[in-house]
């Protein structure tokens, strides 16, 4: 019985041991007492100025002791980071505000899928227009093309060759196609989609030479004009910023 | 050098095990309730959860500050300790106590160290937690996103976020963890095996089961948790006759925190209670009466007070209600063929499901009219028809749904077909092992 008793902690021992080991307890442990603090860890785990940019917005709340809550608009797609640094004793300000990830203007890169279909899958948020057309062509080469491109908003991420098409934009294009863009400026808030895709195909085509395209971008400036704020910090492309009125 | 962080921890962990560990009802009135004394060391510090947590549920929508209610709290415990005599304190550091804490301190030692919080934490479960922590009001709540969201478990969060320590957000999160060690080591109790056999049992699905990303605020954890409990006190109503209104009080206390906890969280206390009332024999039709009527009047007061507060009920927006209304029939074979797949997909990932599910199978053969086994078919039969229907329904995002929320709402009934397990050893490969009553 005794020896039953042993075998049976034995294994009780070991499974405490798998459930250490599987989930790097030691190691973990080691870099709480040693390396890093909580700060530090937060840091880590959501980058400084790169994805949410965790470690940034905390630095702004303890640098400028904020006493109200501005507002945070994140260029990369993460869910809304008001939680790591909203106090709710505190009031909103939106005319403080925090831009992280932030660019001047955004490339979409639309895939080939099919001989006359481009695709987008990814999240667009936050653009308001759009703004060139480039177009990336086997070897560079210039190709002469003649049609009309239609943008469409496809409903669904998975099925974007069968969903609903909702056509957004519509250009003719009766010239030389290479990677100087072509300048647009249409404004749209429909290029935006959390769930959907976008699909780029052409129409009436007097010629034949789409093998010639891998991939169609297109740019969107981005709709906040840094120069209309005040920046009050700057850390890569992490702004704190504040409107001149 | 950041050694003071293991430390408040090690003291969170042991705090919150004194805290549930010692109840505020005096041992003169529990000794008076006969049934009780079958109950185990654990079945006790569930009752306490359950009778804290429904406390809680008051204090959160009545806006009562936590502050005077953790105090009072404490003070009630001391001052019942202290009548029952301070030998009787239950500082029970049995073997099996020494390997719940000891399990709870190295996850919490995963919590802190990870600290990534779920895209829906992040997005709304975390401001919940906040509104507790900074003595917000209850209808402050309609300030935050996704206001109408069930606020229980954000609510724990935030109260052991806030007391005793008052520090990290995580040690706040270290009660779920408290939570669900206990739950498992609580389930293994009623199979009849030795004990070293029931730790071996408790810590093989503990590895098969935990994954940090089951503590990362969202509330699904909490619906496995207190399903598992349910499942446990259930067993228990298929085994006594005696004072069966006693098990019914407490499988109300717990639906009673489950609606607290998420919508579909009512809906499977709901199927349970449900398949209990029709497939039970041993429970006289006075008390299943009891038992009906009280959970749909538990109903009812959650939305009366929503009412009377002036709270939403529903987020429509978050549940897309108006396209719900606009459904496409001609979808029916693709979304159809994307829910059995994905069920599918998620039923075979996860052990739980891939030992009990055959075992059940299994069963209808071999234990027959077994009524617990009934009642589990009864339910998962009402619950896999609910789960196609839920999402047939779901907005037109309904892959996108699937891949993401169809895991997460499965394991949060797992627990329940643990029962599976348990029935089968105790009824058909321990036949006439001594069991509880």
């Amino acid at each position: 019985m005794k020896k039953i008793n042993i075998l049976y902690s034995l294994i009780i021992f070991f499974l405490i041991t798998v459930i250490i080991n599987n989930n790097h307890i030691f190691k973990k442990t080691f870099k709480i007492i040693k390396k890093e603090s909580y700060s530090k860890r937060i840091e880590n785990t959501y980058g400084y100025c790169k994805g949410s940019s965790v470690g940034y917005l905390r630095f702004i709340k303890e640098k400028f002791k904020l006493n109200i809550n501005p507002k945070i608009i994140n260029f990369a797609i993460t869910p809304p980071l008001d939680w790591s640094i909203y106090d709710l004793n505190l009031n909103k300000d939106e005319s403080k505000i925090i831009l992280l990830n932030y660019k001047k203007d955004f490339n979409y890169i639309f895939t080939k899928q099919k001989i006359n279909s481009w695709v987008f899958k990814d999240i667009i948020q936050n653009t308001k227009s759009i703004n060139k057309i480039k177009f990336k062509t086997v070897n560079n080469d210039d190709t002469f093309l003649n049609g009309t491109l239609n943008l469409y908003k496809i409903n669904s991420n998975w099925k974007y060759s069968s969903g609903k098409k909702d056509l957004i934009y519509k250009k003719k294009i009766n010239q030389i196609v290479n990677s100087n863009p072509i300048i647009i400026d249409f404004k749209t808030k429909k290029f935006n989609s959390y769930f959907g895709s976008f699909l780029i195909e052409f129409e009436n085509l007097k010629n034949n030479n789409l093998d010639n395209i891998q991939s169609i971008i297109l740019n969107s400036n981005n709709y906040i004009n840094i120069e209309n704020y005040k920046i009050i910090n700057q850390d890569k492309d992490c702004y704190y910023v504040s409107s001149r009125n | 050098m950041y050694l003071q962080e293991i430390s408040l921890i090690l003291l969170q962990v042991i705090f919150i095990y004194l805290f549930f560990n010692n109840t505020i009802i005096s041992s003169k009135i529990l000794g008076k309730i006969e049934s009780i004394k079958n109950f185990t060391n654990i079945d006790f510090i569930i009752i306490n959860i359950i009778i804290f947590l429904n406390l809680l549920i008051l204090i959160s929508i009545f806006s009562i500050n936590s502050m005077y209610f953790f105090y009072l709290y404490v003070l009630l415990i001391l001052l019942t300790l202290s009548k029952d005599f301070i030998k009787k304190i239950k500082i029970n550091f049995s073997y099996k106590n020494i390997i719940i804490l000891f399990l709870v301190f190295i996850l919490s030692l995963d919590l802190a160290y990870t600290l990534e919080l779920g895209w829906d934490t992040q997005w709304f479960w975390y401001l919940k937690a906040l509104n507790f922590y900074q003595d917000q009001n209850f209808s402050n709540l309609k300030n935050l996103p996704i206001k109408a969201y069930p606020h229980l478990g954000p609510y724990i969060w935030g109260f052991f976020w806030k007391f005793p320590f008052g520090n990290f957000e995580y040690l706040g999160r270290i009660v779920y963890i408290f939570f669900y060690t206990l739950a498992i080591f609580s389930f293994s109790e009623i199979l009849k095996i030795n004990n070293h056999l029931k730790y071996i049992f408790s810590l093989i699905i503990i590895i098969a089961t935990y994954k940090y990303d089951l503590f990362n605020g969202d509330s699904d954890i909490l619906m496995f948790i207190f399903l598992l409990f349910a499942a446990k006190f259930t067993y228990y109503l298929y085994q006594s006759k005696k004072n069966q209104l006693l098990l019914i009080l407490v499988l109300l206390g717990i639906a009673n925190i489950l609606i607290w906890i998420k919508y579909e969280a009512a809906f499977f206390i709901l199927f349970l209670i449900s398949s209990i009332f029709v497939c039970n024999k041993i429970i006289n039709k006075k008390n299943k009466i009891v038992m009906i009527t009280s959970f749909f009047f538990l109903i009812l007061f959650k939305v009366s007070m929503l009412w009377v507060l002036d709270m939403p009920m529903i987020d429509d927006k978050s549940f897309g209600l108006q396209e719900t209304m606009y459904f496409n029939f001609d979808e029916f074979y693709y979304r159809i063929t994307n829910i059995l797949f994905f069920i599918f997909v998620f039923l075979v990932q996860s052990p739980i499901y891939l030992l009990t599910l055959p075992l059940m199978i299994i069963s209808i053969r071999l234990l027959k009219a077994n009524p617990l086994n009934i009642t589990i078919l009864l339910f998962t039969f009402i619950f896999f028809s609910f789960t196609i229907f839920a999402y047939f329904f779901k907005v037109d995002q309904i892959v996108f749904q699937l891949r993401f929320s169809m895991g997460e709402f499965l394991f949060s009934a797992s627990g329940i077909y643990l029962l599976v397990f348990a029935n089968f050893l105790n009824t058909y490969l321990l036949k006439g092992k001594k069991t509880y009553n």
